[in-house]
């Protein structure tokens, strides 16, 4: 157990490294089901599309599973230092858990390669100090592009925009104005113009197209 | 001095007033299309390219060069800007692009850019009018073996480099891999990881994954901060775009080493674009290293020349592949290569035999399109970080709107753009998690790469593993790829020591 | 206050112009027109490869003589052209639009499984063809296709072929080679490449035995005596070409690499006769004959039933090769 030399060490769980310990574990699980189902050709030949998705997938559970237990245990891993550090900086590189299998020359020469790896780190210019999210605003722009990748082909191009537009600018702070509506028209309209129109670029017209 | 003469009349016939309009025109486009987030310099020829078709062959070839150029640039402003990189081969160049410019030193970042473009399209041009069937030789010592031995050893080369933490890094790099194994495997027709989604076939496009992380990435991340009043503020950058003599002199040697990293990829129809930057970049970092004052994680402006003059080069010695072997390395490449066959003019072995003219002509624009894309975009750096002062909601709802647009306009599908999204979210998670993003780049453009040459150099040799190693060049890149390994372990070890000591 | 108010009307003075411009643009682009005023082409296929170079060759000749007058190329990349195959399915019905597509297409169809196929198209034309050759680096041992034949005989998985991707026409072409010889097809070494410039690179590297691929893609290195050119899969001997086709050399291997264009399916006798006009005044054009000489195509054109026939003979033919072939 090493405790970094950046302040107290924390104890509780490290919410920002979480979600990323739960994609990686996700996309594990992803591609063994993915693996099971594939159906591989007779005439596939060495070293066959198998091979380089079963080491990633035994990397990804690996990876995914140690993570999660150093998110879980509060473990702040990474420097979040203002001040520059001199090049033999005493940041503790995180050892590598678990028996170092090697399942096939891949994965091997990877964690050989990643053993190597870990050097002091120099600091990160955005502090990762502040790990406060507006989650409501996150989740509002995400319903926004999703709302939009949903309502483009009906509604086409002109429309989608716009309103992908002045959602945006909403969810980033700004106060909704009609001005922002008509800046939004603007730009929407004009890449249509341009893009579409000039440069011949196939945008979508929806409903519209049909009038 | 039969090259010289040769390209002293490309110059007469490239050089006339209004070729010299077409030539900013074309710069300016291509600009203006490279710069937008979520296009980049791939969209620009592709989509500017039918103007020239109006044109004569030496003022559509000028005209071109402008745009190929321009577009080149539009990506690096993007990626410095607005840490959004227009194309593959500037992503190595947000590492400390970006950082320059948050730091207010926007305009001298740009200049940066715009002058290691110019050493290194320059160089790599100046190469290819002179040496162009030489060229060529080098790219036929490559096969499939080597490649794969260059994958893997840019793959180390490049991962070591932008990981700091072991775990995140991979973490990252996982990420990175299971994106790429998506689709069909070309060497055996297996679809893997479809589920069903026609979209998925052709595999995760890496436009889609860099803008989603990179660009939207960025918006989430300013969604997420958008409540506190500090996010509010705009970065005013320091006027002039002249580097300071101190500055050039830290300069000037990245961008010789970048452009010496970037022409050879240039002929090597692999990976071409990517790998040299990245490279240029893991140097200038290792040097950086052990400098009395590391300047990495600031801004440094080394870290931005050497990737900005490798990209150039790479370009440069690409369109020399192009036109001495009809070899189109990159998908802009592909486009070019259709484009000159419209003029009549037939890249290859015979080019210079049969279509000399054209062929000097189009090697003259390519001169002329460097010096005008340094002419204007020297003075035009300051107006461009200008775009810095839009009110950050504005700009990332026009950000978000160019990239969507990019993203759909270049595969026609929803899905890319739900893909597009689910990268923007994951880029945030990861920023929040201080996971690097860098590495699943590298791993989605590198990983198929490694793949397909294995696949292939096993097939070749039925089975025989020893392929791997026969030829002198697989030797001594899996030496070197070995040398640095140990290097970086034992310097590991060092520094272990030192923290117990 | 007021400085504000400004603002936003200036706002609208410049957006409601762009808005109405955008909205005409988007009826004059979506609309359902037809297909002498605005035919579109759609490509499946990013642009620069073999059908979008088609494409646009047939824009230009149709907008320079008048044919049609504002024809648009439409790139819809991506698994073999079948998702653009996909894209055409869903614009049944539509008498405006045109899709190109190819032996290359046929192969497409079998390796991405893909549950359309010509059969939901409405055929329009062939338009040309261009013929595969069969190159060995110029150090080779292989003198004569009567050398390569011999090798595929003992061994194939000896010979490593190289060529374009999995299901397209050179790995057909091989396969059709096996087969004449009487070596399995599925045990043939195929290295898919993804173009013709890639498999030449491997060949000036030696890195396969022997390249399969379109003519073009081999000539000037040719000539040039970087490769040397064994058997031409050909009808008869083309002139100026110094080899013999693998027909004359006597095997039985004859695959043209064609291209064509098809609309989509539900149209009636008078909406296709349009586009078989539309399409027989293009080819006639000194356009497009242009664009054959400059690209090294062959013209051949078929339309009607002669084209229906043609077509079904070449995807039966080419969808038992390439299921032989494994895939």
């Amino acid at each position: 157990m090493s405790a970094t030399t950046a302040g107290p060490a924390r104890r509780h769980v490290d919410t920002a490294a979480l979600p990323v310990a739960l994609v990686v574990l996700g996309v594990a699980v992803v591609l063994t089901v993915g693996l099971v189902t594939m159906e591989v050709p007779s005439t596939a030949n060495a070293p066959g599309p198998r091979v380089f998705p079963i080491g990633i997938t035994v990397l990804a559970y690996v990876v995914g599973a140690v993570l999660l237990v150093q998110a879980l245990l509060g473990r702040t891993s990474g420097p979040s230092h203002p001040q520059r550090p001199e090049p033999t900086h005493h940041q503790r590189p995180e050892p590598v858990e678990g028996p170092p299998e090697t399942h096939d020359d891949e994965t091997g020469l990877r964690r050989a390669q990643a053993a190597g790896v870990t050097e002091p780190a120099a600091a990160e210019v955005e502090a990762s100090a502040s790990r406060e999210v507006s989650w409501p605003r996150v989740a509002l722009l995400l319903g926004l592009l999703l709302v939009f990748a949903l309502v483009l082909e009906p509604l086409g191009w002109l429309l989608s925009a716009t309103g992908l537009f002045f959602g945006v600018t909403v969810a980033l702070g700004a106060r909704p104005r009609l001005r922002t509506l008509g800046i939004a028209i603007i730009l929407a309209a004009g890449i249509q113009l341009v893009f579409a129109g000039l440069l011949g670029l196939a945008l979508l017209t929806g409903f519209i197209g049909g009038l | 001095m039969d090259v010289l003469a040769s390209l002293a009349d490309g110059f007469a016939t490239a050089f006339s007033p209004i070729n010299l309009l077409w030539v900013v025109v074309g710069a300016l486009l291509g600009t203006a299309v490279g710069v937008l987030p979520g296009l980049g310099s791939a969209m620009a020829v592709a989509l500017l390219l039918p103007v020239t078709y109006s044109l004569d062959p030496t003022g559509a070839f000028i005209m071109f060069a402008g745009i190929y150029y321009g577009g080149l640039f539009g990506d690096s402003i993007s990626a410095i800007l607005l840490n959004t990189p227009g194309n593959s081969s500037a992503i190595a160049s947000t590492f400390e692009g970006h950082k320059m410019a948050l730091t207010g030193r926007a305009p001298q970042a740009l200049a940066t850019a715009a002058l290691g473009a110019f050493t290194g399209g320059l160089l790599a041009t100046v190469l290819v009018a002179f040496l162009a069937p030489s060229m060529a030789v080098l790219a036929t010592y490559f096969g499939p073996a080597e490649f794969f031995a260059l994958a893997l050893f840019a793959f180390v080369a490049t991962s070591a480099v932008v990981a700091d933490s072991l775990v995140k890094g991979l973490a990252s790099l996982v990420i990175g891999l299971a994106v790429a194994v998506v689709g069909i495997e070309t060497q055996s027709g297996t679809s893997r990881f479809t589920f069903g989604v026609p979209d998925f076939l052709d595999g995760i496009d890496v436009v889609v994954v860099t803008v989603g992380l990179l660009a939207l990435g960025e918006v989430f991340h300013r969604a997420s901060l958008a409540h506190r009043p500090e996010a509010e503020t705009l970065i005013r950058s320091g006027g002039r775009p002249f580097l300071s003599r101190g500055e050039l002199r830290k300069a000037l040697p990245a961008w010789l080493r970048g452009t010496a990293f970037g022409l050879p990829f240039g002929v090597i129809p692999v990976g071409g674009s990517e790998i040299p930057t990245f490279l240029a970049y893991g140097n200038e970092r290792r040097i950086d290293r052990r400098s009395r004052k590391p300047e990495f994680g600031q801004g440094a402006i080394r870290g931005l020349a050497a990737p900005e003059a490798a990209g150039n080069a790479t370009s440069g010695t690409a369109m020399g592949a192009l036109l001495t072997l009809g070899l189109p390395t990159s998908a802009t490449a592909a486009i070019m290569l259709a484009a000159f066959q419209q003029f009549g003019l037939q890249p290859g072995p015979l080019l210079f035999e049969r279509d000399s003219e054209l062929a000097w002509a189009l090697i003259a624009s390519l001169f002329v399109g460097l010096v005008v894309l340094l002419v204007l975009n020297l003075p035009f750096a300051p107006l461009w970080a200008k775009l810095l002062l839009i009110p950050r909601p504005f700009l990332y709802a026009g950000i978000t709107l160019f990239c969507v647009m990019g993203v759909y306009s270049s595969s026609g599908s929803v899905v890319d753009v739900v893909l597009l999204l689910a990268f923007g979210l994951l880029g945030m998670l990861m920023r929040r998690a201080d996971v690097p993003v860098a590495p699943v780049l590298i791993a989605v453009i590198l990983g198929p790469l490694a793949e397909t040459e294995l696949t292939r150099t096993l097939t070749i040799s039925e089975g025989d593993p020893s392929a791997l190693v026969a030829s002198p060049i697989s030797i001594a890149l899996y030496a070197v790829l070995a040398l640095t390994l140990v290097i970086t372990a034992v310097n590991r070890i060092r520094t272990r020591r030192s923290i117990d000591a | 206050m007021q400085n504000r108010r400004l603002v936003t009307v200036l706002v609208f003075v410049v957006a409601v112009p762009l808005l109405v411009a955008a909205v005409l643009q988007a009826r004059a682009a979506g609309g359902i027109s037809n297909a002498r005023s605005g035919l579109t082409l759609l490509v499946p296929a990013a642009p620069g490869g073999g059908w979008d170079t088609v494409a646009r060759e047939l824009q230009r000749a149709m907008r320079e003589n008048g044919v049609v007058t504002n024809p648009r190329v439409v790139n819809v990349p991506g698994a073999g052209g079948t998702i653009g195959l996909s894209q055409l399915d869903q614009m049944q019905g539509r008498d405006d639009v045109l899709m190109v597509m190819g032996t290359v297409m046929i192969g497409g169809i079998v390796v991405n499984d893909s549950a359309l196929t010509l059969a939901d198209t409405t055929p329009v034309a062939e338009l040309a063809e261009d013929y595969e050759a069969m190159v060995v680096p110029a150090d080779s041992p292989f003198q004569s296709v009567d050398d390569v034949a011999a090798a595929l005989r003992e061994d194939p998985g000896a010979v490593a072929i190289g060529g374009g991707s999995l299901g397209g026409t050179d790995h057909l072409t091989a396969g059709l080679l096996a087969q004449d010889v009487g070596a399995d097809p599925a045990a043939v070494n195929y290295i898919p490449f993804a173009g013709g410039g890639e498999a030449v690179n491997a060949l000036l590297s030696s890195s396969v035995d022997v390249g399969i691929s379109g003519y073009v893609e081999f000539a000037d290195q040719v000539e040039t005596g970087a490769l040397r050119l064994l058997a031409l899969s050909a009808p008869e001997p083309q002139p100026g070409i110094d080899a013999p086709t693998f027909i004359d050399a006597g095997y039985d291997v004859y695959l043209p690499n064609f291209r064509g264009v098809v609309a989509p399916r539900g149209l009636d006798e008078e909406q296709v006769g349009e586009l078989t006009a539309i399409v027989e005044e293009t080819v006639a054009t000194p356009e497009w004959q242009d664009a054959l000489q400059r690209n090294q195509w062959i013209g051949a054109v078929k339309t009607g039933p002669e084209y229906q026939e043609f077509l079904d003979a070449e995807v039966e033919r080419t969808t038992a090769l390439a299921e032989e072939l494994g895939l």
